[in-house]
């Protein structure tokens, strides 16, 4: 994936958001949409409240 | 991997040419060191063992990193270990923020340091005004650069 073991810990972790590209090659590797991979319940309320 | 490894050797490249240059200066200094009109009376112990510091701690590193970086090259694990370490988009992100700060922090000390020598010591104020100076305008020039870039 082109990226540290110290990087995927700190995405597990929640400590630090991966990239579009890195989300893309996580969700990859397990062969599964973003979606399955990544939690964006936070990002979904604040859309819906009226957040761009 | 290929882009690092010609990273790695513009750096043996400059690395070299790092080498060359100090020990030019080192054997200039050597030869020419009573003619070059320095201040060798008022020069403290201090200031002397600052140069030697500069001048043979940057040689030796040189040697070190160009010595580190052939043997990456030839270790394809390790060249790959490094290159997926150099190319980790966090660490570039947490070197870019730790940059930023220190640089504003370093801006800030030395504004506080050119007023206070203002103050006492002329010599002192001049060099430090005109390094302000220089440091504003490439923090400036860094700022439009990457402005543009991105």
């Amino acid at each position: 994936m082109g990226t540290t073991r110290q990087t995927i810990t700190s995405i597990e972790v929640g400590r630090y958001t991966a990239s579009l590209p890195l989300a893309y090659k996580i969700a990859h590797y397990f062969r599964l949409p973003i979606e399955a991979v990544f939690d964006f319940s936070d990002l979904e309320q604040e859309v819906r409240h009226g957040g761009v | 991997m290929e882009a690092y490894k010609r990273r790695l050797e513009r750096q043996n490249m400059a690395l070299w040419c790092g080498i060359a240059l100090l020990a030019a200066l080192d054997v200039v200094l050597g030869i020419f060191w009573d003619d070059l009109g320095l201040d060798v009376f008022q020069m403290t112990q201090q200031a002397r063992t600052m140069q030697s510091m500069l001048l043979f701690g940057f040689l030796i590193y040189f040697i070190v990193r160009l010595v580190k970086n052939k043997r990456r090259l030839k270790d394809p694990w390790a060249y790959e270990e490094e290159a997926r370490r150099q190319g980790d988009e966090r660490r570039i992100l947490v070197g870019e923020k730790a940059a930023k700060l220190s640089a504003d922090l370093a801006l800030a000390g030395l504004t506080v340091a050119v007023f206070v020598t203002s103050l006492y010591n002329m010599d002192m104020f001049q060099a430090l005004y005109y390094a302000l100076l220089a440091f504003v305008a490439l923090r400036l020039a860094a700022w439009f650069y990457y402005s543009r870039k991105y």
